[in-house]
């Protein structure tokens, strides 16, 4: 396979990238909420005070883990997470295609944007 | 700087201009959406479109995709901090992917004059809402 990719043909990739990452993230929120709803559908939920998450969904791994053990929350943080991931993959392509293109002032301008999205998920 | 967007009789091509407007007046919509609350796609909009001179489709488009990246930094922060309710932001991830792919879809085919006028119809309700709740202190 060639790199001699035009910004069409990069475009055309990325714009399937984003669609399918929304779709997907679409996806498991609505497994998640249709599970959420069937354990929970009934009850009523007190929104007036407002309640932090515990603590095992506020990591990443967290979310991950909670999913994996069939928690509805985690099933729709991951979805949402999945959400958050699209616009960060796409940043990430940019940067590679910038870099094909030889368009380094633009390498280092998606490179730092990536650096800030992925310090405010996984952060200190 | 030159691009081209796609239009019904093929690509057509763009020139953007004063750049450095741009920079500024994105600066100060960034401040208001931190200070507000409000979505700064309004006057991210109105610099695109009205000092760097962009095709508005080009100008919409472009900033609600500034939009994702910022708020996906966001995101991330308010996850680590517990503000992400799941069972609250189900439905409204699943209604607003719904609306937003529909949007897309009406974008290509929509006029711009008709779209201009929706958008001055929105911002212009947006500003009485902050202007009644400024007034009546809820803000």
């Amino acid at each position: 396979m060639s790199f001699n990719w035009t910004d069409e043909k990069t475009e055309h990739v990325i714009g399937n990238l984003l669609r399918a990452g929304v779709l997907i993230s679409a996806f498991v929120v609505l497994a998640g909420g249709i599970y959420y709803l069937a354990q929970h559908g009934t009850g009523h939920k007190d929104y007036h005070e407002f309640h932090g998450q515990p603590q095992y969904l506020c990591t990443v791994s967290g979310v991950v883990a909670s999913a994996l053990k069939h928690d509805s929350h985690g099933i729709i943080q991951v979805g949402l997470l999945l959400l958050v991931l699209t616009p960060i993959a796409r940043v990430f392509f940019s940067a590679i295609s910038f870099g094909l293109e030889k368009d380094f002032t633009y390498v280092v301008v998606s490179l730092v944007v990536l650096a800030v999205l992925i310090y405010g998920l996984l952060g200190s | 700087m030159h691009g081209s967007y796609p239009t019904p009789e093929g690509p057509r091509s763009y020139l953007v201009s004063s750049v450095s407007k741009g920079f500024g007046l994105m600066f100060g919509a960034g401040t208001l959406s931190g200070l507000l609350g409000i979505g700064s796609g309004a006057v991210k909009v109105l610099a695109l479109d009205q000092a760097m001179k962009l095709p508005f489709k080009v100008s919409t488009t472009t900033s609600n995709f500034m939009i994702g990246v910022t708020a996906a930094a966001s995101a991330g922060v308010y996850l680590r901090r517990g503000y992400i309710d799941p069972s609250l932001a189900m439905p409204v991830m699943l209604g607003v992917v719904a609306g937003s792919f529909l949007g897309a879809k009406l974008l290509a085919r929509a006029k711009t004059q008709w779209l201009r006028r929706v958008f001055a119809v929105v911002i212009i309700t947006m500003a009485l809402e902050l202007i009644f709740n400024a007034l009546t202190g809820r803000l």
